[in-house]
């Protein structure tokens, strides 16, 4: 765990404020990843790190803004409380660009504000993102950004333009599913006994470098000679981002004012083992978890934000305390002998309804440091989304914590080759409806984003930069 | 009893080949009930590594419960690497073995160490998924050594095609076309078109330096057979599969892989469960085995318990079952079989034969270790624990006189010699040399005690500790143990675990074909090292308090345990000379399997749980078959 | 020897003293980043272990040495040509273990019996131990490469953080 650091002492003595960690990459942008793939031109311009939309440097804070930041703007401040709060303010400022009302050309339409509607919701940026079944295609044919939508034929009845299709895999041996959490830990239900579902999608810059480097096959992935290396973000362009979202299926008890909902096609592929039989419904599907995974500058080890619907489950120190709500998503109050944080008993049928409902607390193992500058964004954050509308569901959801390298590397978005996964602050991690059943604080175990995408690997094993998305390919 | 079982099956053990079972059985719709007698598969791996990362000796077992060595007052004690350093303590070994006199290869400790938890061994297993080679089959009638019982009663063709179905089962990471040159070698093939699921686990730094080294080596004493090495087929990930990752070479493949690269049981048992068809009961130790009228089994008792340590014996409960299986382990099974000794069965259970508990085997491991030249590092400590062996000296003429042996090659330096890189650093650091590194004194060339250099600090420090840690390696030599009847596990009734169970009782020794092996790999080991240009370090005159310290001709040596526990319960095609039949089922007993590797005659050389697992399916369908569907 | 003993000052004057008893560079005992904070937690457990009024002695000594080449600081905290080390020496021993294995061992001598039992202080300390990195390695159940490292030769060991250039030199 420990780092090797020499530049930062450099930039302290040169009194370089707000780019310390960017002192190890080159002013200029980019040349390497971001430019290979001509196709990101099409994105979106975004803010250089400490810069203001006027050019004119300014304190980073949590703003209303379509632009995705392109990279974390630093303060002048070094220590691990003062960075995490540039990291969770960056998290808090892509949060808000990616629920952003769309533009027809893509990208946030800055006529328009998150929530900023009579029901207090509205189309993603995010949304319009592709989603990976729409990446890594049977018999590995090429994707398109934005050809048609893939549709189970059980689904095609019910599909509409513009529905989401919460579908994805289960068929396919040796590829993660979209119905249990990673490394088949489980799968997480709700208090009406639904499987929480899964999404992954990825932005443009993403879906660009798999696409001309046809990582998007097996075949292609088997031919590639490099090491797999997405874009960065920095200077006016944005990385490679990736968001894994994870859904509610609206029911009782939910309050649907206080959700990101959408219209889905909920698919539940049919499997002999377990015996699942398909099936496909149109639901109303809630948003209770979003995972922002960006690659910058600052973090060739990716930058992780994770939010959560604030009504998910409580803490530890809440239930020790006795200070629940009267409802959460994935706690019953109630229920005094209900094993927390136990995945249900397999078989784990996705469609059967009569799942035991997951118990789920919140472990305690955020360092006080970042669950500060977590509370104290989130009241911002929150109060700037209920500024545009008092009944904008915005508001209920708040940053659990940002994950960041503390020693991202010798440069040029490159990790350094001893300590690739850069130290990260805080060490774990967890959003508990993605990675409900290995919250806790045991190295190489308990949920670290960076440690654990840190083993991601292509189909043919090798290293495949920080996701997991690559092993699905056909 | 119910007169209609609830269950078509029941199966002791949720260990590897008790989850094939399962999962094979309930896949066709038959109904299963599991009895385990440890613990159940935790939902993610944190408490078995923070016990890892906090045992001061990072033994295989460091990561399970029970964590104490108090065998009589735990639900389920199991023999231990920390156990076996106080073998002839029966308050602290959970196997009672007698105490010899001296040092002899009579009465040696047995070595080797299970678990008992749901996945079972294959938590702490290395992974490696070798094949048995034909010749293996049929010791008595092709070289004329051990008796007619030493023949295996299934064909290489029949084992091959289950190997297939075992390797993608476990998904073994090899390739054909980097195995063919054993063909000539030791006879191994593979069915026409064969190729192994995922491919190939690359060679390591030090696996590279050894494969040059021996260039053109003939074995000093396997018939001037070639030494070359070959990488090792291991059921660990190379690409993703089965939901897990691919392999990080974190080198802790035993005690436990933290990411479940490795291939574990409880996959299997994840499977089996997901049918919907499958109930399993943790924390049930079976206690004795069931026996109707006509000689079937009718039920087995079992014993819940609620705490590891003093735990409260629960009312021992009865299950019962069309079917009974037991794989439960080579050395628990003739526990339960002995245990279950009735009136109508005096000598325990599917026991006709009097050969359960005879004929225990293990992998005996011939260790060697040396430093690389100067200057030619070989980076060890990365990687998965090994990734190559010498399969070539498997097979041949001597083996009509001598135990054969495989090599295989550590990436983890000294650690399994002498618990580096603790030593070592203390050496450095206190100004002693238990390393013999500090400062560098082949025990060929350094009388002991040798001298110590002194104390370093700083820089000088990190340049030593570099230095030497980066040329270490190690190889250890697997031979095949001779099976002997008087070679058993039986009972002692005096002591007992913390359920009130009688513990497994041990007479253990080596015959001069086994010691022969033994000196074999010895020359064998050095001749390499020589050959390398590396200088050997094996060192164990100074051993005589070690557990398993021997002389043989003048030659002082230490055996260690390979966890390969193999002959328990012999299967056979004579019922008066085996327990079981090919199918692993009971000559005694009509509805009673009995599986795992205690169902092998003979222990050959490859790491046995590819082959148990193999044979888990062959008597998976021979169970399906006598159900019927 | 008057010593500003607080808190902060105390474990900076720990780090510095670790990194000349180690060899590592500072970066790597006491990087400005720092989530995991060994360094508090062996000063935490010198002191527990040893007592602090040795850890403070120990630290005095290294003090008033201050600008000695750092070979020379190191082999005269640690004693080595002394056959019987003070006690403040045997601590400085006990934590250069503490860095190199994550343990700590008893400061006794190594004639003493106790002096191989180590205890291990926390999962952190054991995958922070330096022995894996001067080996060019990671803490084995650790390691934070990916498929197929181990068929190449490691990157050099000055970037796992050992002060190869400062062989000679002084510590700040």
């Amino acid at each position: 765990m420990r780092r090797i650091r020499i530049l930062p002492f450099l930039v302290l003595a040169l009194g370089l404020p707000g780019i310390f960690l960017g002192c190890k990459r080159a002013p200029a942008p980019e040349p390497s990843a971001s430019s290979g793939s001509p196709l990101t031109s099409a994105q979106t311009p975004a803010a250089p790190p400490g810069t203001s939309a006027s050019g004119q440097p300014s304190p980073p804070a949590i703003q209303l803004s379509p632009t995705i930041p392109a990279d974390v703007a630093f303060g002048s401040t070094i220590s691990l409380p003062a960075l995490q709060q540039d990291f969770d303010i960056f998290s808090w400022n892509s949060f808000n660009a990616v629920i952003w009302p769309p533009a027809p050309g893509g990208g946030g339409d800055p006529g328009k504000k998150p929530g900023d509607t009579p029901a207090g919701d509205n189309p993603t940026v995010w949304e319009g993102y592709r989603n990976v079944s729409n990446v890594f295609l049977p018999n590995g044919k090429t994707p398109t950004w934005d050809g048609p939508v893939d549709v189970p034929p059980a689904c095609k009845p019910l599909y509409q333009p513009g529905m989401k299709v919460l579908s994805q895999i289960g068929k396919t041996p040796d590829l993660l599913s979209e119905t249990t959490e990673p490394f088949e830990t489980g799968p997480l239900v709700d208090q009406n006994h639904q499987y929480t579902r899964f999404e992954i999608v990825v932005n443009r810059g993403m879906f660009d470098y798999i696409l001309s480097n046809s990582l998007y096959s097996k075949a292609g992935q088997t031919t590639f000679t490099g090491p797999v290396k997405f874009p960065c973000g920095g200077g006016n362009q944005v990385g490679a981002i990736m968001i894994k979202a994870s859904w509610k299926v609206m029911g009782a008890g939910d309050d649907a004012s206080r959700f990101h909902t959408a219209k889905a096609l909920v698919y539940t592929p049919a499997t002999v083992n377990p015996p699942v039989r398909e099936s496909c419904n149109a639901q109303t599907v809630g948003l209770v978890g979003l995972h922002i995974g960006h690659k910058v500058n600052s973090a060739p080890q990716w930058i992780w934000s994770t939010f959560e619907q604030v009504d998910n489950v409580p803490t530890q120190s809440e239930v020790h305390a006795g200070m629940l709500r009267s409802h959460y998503n994935y706690f019953d109050p109630k229920c005094k002998d209900c094993a927390v944080n136990k995945a249900p008993p397999r078989p784990w049928v996705p469609n059967a309804g009569t799942s035991p409902a997951t118990q789920v607390v919140r472990l305690d193992t955020l360092p006080g440091f970042a669950s500060q500058s977590a509370a104290a964004q989130n009241q911002t954050g929150q109060a700037l989304l209920k500024g545009v509308n008092p009944k904008s569901v915005w508001q209920y959801y708040g940053l659990i914590s940002t994950q960041w390298p503390t020693d991202p590397g010798p440069g040029n978005c490159t990790a350094s080759a001893t300590d690739p996964n850069g130290n990260p602050a805080p060490q774990f991690l967890a959003n508990a409806t993605l990675e409900t059943y290995i919250q806790g604080t045991t190295p190489n175990v308990s949920s670290s984003c960076i440690e654990c995408h840190g083993n991601a690997a292509m189909t043919t094993g090798a290293a495949s930069d920080f996701t997991y998305v690559l092993q699905r390919a056909h | 009893m119910a007169d209609q079982p609830q269950y078509d099956v029941l199966i002791v053990g949720a260990g590897i080949a008790g989850s094939i079972i399962a999962s094979e059985l309930a896949a066709a719709g038959k109904r299963v009930l599991i009895l385990e007698a440890g613990q159940g598969v935790p939902d993610n791996r944190s408490e078995y590594m923070d016990n890892f990362y906090l045992s001061n000796a990072k033994t295989p077992e460091s990561p399970y419960p029970p964590l104490g060595l108090q065998p009589a007052h735990e639900a389920t004690p199991r023999p231990t690497i920390l156990g076996l350093n106080v073998w002839t303590d029966p308050n602290q070994s959970y196997l009672i073995q007698p105490q010899p006199e001296t040092p002899q290869p009579q009465n040696l400790p047995f070595a080797s160490t299970y678990e008992r938890v749901g996945g079972g061994t294959t938590w702490h297993w290395l992974g490696t998924s070798l094949r048995l080679v034909p010749h293996d089959l049929e010791m008595y009638s092709y070289y004329n050594v051990f008796d007619k019982a030493a023949d295996w009663p299934i064909g290489y063709d029949e084992l091959s095609q289950l190997y297939g179905r075992a390797e993608a089962e476990i998904g073994v990471s090899a390739s054909v076309a980097q195995q063919a040159p054993l063909e000539n070698a030791i006879g191994l093939t593979y069915p026409p078109g064969y190729q192994y699921p995922l491919n190939p686990i690359p060679l390591s730094v030090v696996d590279q330096t050894v494969s040059q080294g021996v260039s053109g080596l003939d074995s000093p004493v396997s018939d001037d057979k070639p030494v070359f090495v070959t990488p090792t087929p291991a059921g660990r990930n190379s690409q993703p599969y089965q939901n897990r990752r691919v392999c990080a070479g974190n080198t802790n493949c035993i005690p436990i892989c933290p990411i479940q690269a490795k291939y574990d049981a409880t996959v299997t048992l994840g499977k089996a469960l997901n049918t919907g068809n499958v109930t399993v009961t943790y924390k049930a130790v079976v206690s004795k085995v069931l026996t109707d009228a006509n000689g079937s089994i009718s039920g087995v008792q079992y014993i819940p318990w609620d705490r590891q340590v003093n735990p409260t014996p629960g009312e021992v409960q009865t299950a019962t079952a069309a079917t009974y299986v037991l794989a439960a382990h080579a050395i628990e099974i003739p526990k339960i079989l002995l245990l279950s000794a009735n009136e109508q069965f005096p000598k325990g259970i599917a026991n006709r034969s009097d050969q359960v508990g005879r004929n225990l085997m293990d992998h005996v491991i011939y260790l060697s270790w040396a430093l690389s030249a100067a200057g030619q590092p070989v980076y060890p400590y990365r990687g998965p624990l090994s990734t190559s062996g010498i399969e070539s000296l498997r097979d041949g003429d001597f083996r009509r006189q001598r135990a054969a042996f495989r090599m295989e090659i550590g990436n983890e330096g000294w650690n399994f010699p002498i618990g580096d890189p603790y030593v070592t650093v203390q050496d450095f650091i206190n100004g002693t040399n238990n390393s013999r590194l500090n400062p560098i004194s082949p025990p060929s060339q350094v009388p002991f005690p040798p001298p110590a250099g002194p104390p370093l600090g700083g820089v000088e420090l990190a340049l030593a500790i570099n230095d030497r840690l980066t040329r270490q390696f190690r190889i250890a030599c697997l031979l095949e143990q001779s099976p002997q009847a008087g070679n058993r596990v039986t009972l002692d009734p005096t002591r007992t675990d913390g359920l009130g169970l009688a513990r497994p009782k041990i007479s253990y020794g080596l015959d001069p074909y086994t010691l022969d092996g033994f000196a074999a790999a010895r020359e064998t080991s050095s001749a390499i090292y020589r050959q390398m240009n590396a200088t050997e370090f094996t060192d164990y005159q100074q051993a005589q308090n070690q557990a398993g310290y021997f002389e043989y001709e003048g030659v002082p040596y230490v055996l260690f345990g390979a966890g390969h526990v193999v002959g328990t319960h012999r299967m056979g095609s004579d019922p008066d000379g085996s327990v079981t039949n090919a199918a692993q089922r009971s000559w005694d007993h009509d509805n009673l399997w009995i599986v795992g590797c205690g169902s092998f005659p003979t222990v050959s050389t490859p790491n046995p749980t590819l082959t148990l697992a193999a044979l888990a399916f062959k008597a998976a369908a021979d169970i399906r078959s006598a159900l019927g569907g | 020897m008057s010593q500003d003993n607080s808190p902060a000052t105390r474990l900076q004057n720990f780090a510095d003293m670790s990194a000349t008893l180690t060899g590592f560079q500072s970066s790597v005992i006491n990087p400005l980043l720092d989530p995991v904070n060994l360094k508090q937690l062996y000063l935490d457990t010198a002191d527990a272990k040893a007592g602090a009024t040795l850890v403070d002695q120990l630290i005095a000594q290294f003090l008033s040495l201050k600008g000695q080449p750092a070979q020379t600081l190191a082999n005269t905290l640690l004693a080595t040509n002394d056959a019987n080390p003070p006690q403040t020496a045997l601590v400085a021993r006990s934590i250069l273990k503490l860095w190199y294995l994550g343990s700590w061992y008893p400061a006794v001598p190594a004639s003493d019996p106790t002096a191989g039992q180590g205890t291990v202080v926390s999962a952190n300390a054991y995958i922070g131990g330096l022995a894996w990195r001067a080996a060019q390695a990671h803490p084995m159940g650790s390691s934070q490469m990916t498929f197929g490292y181990w068929a190449s030769p490691p990157p050099p060991l000055d970037q796992f953080g050992v002060d190869t250039s400062s062989q000679g030199g002084t510590h700040g």
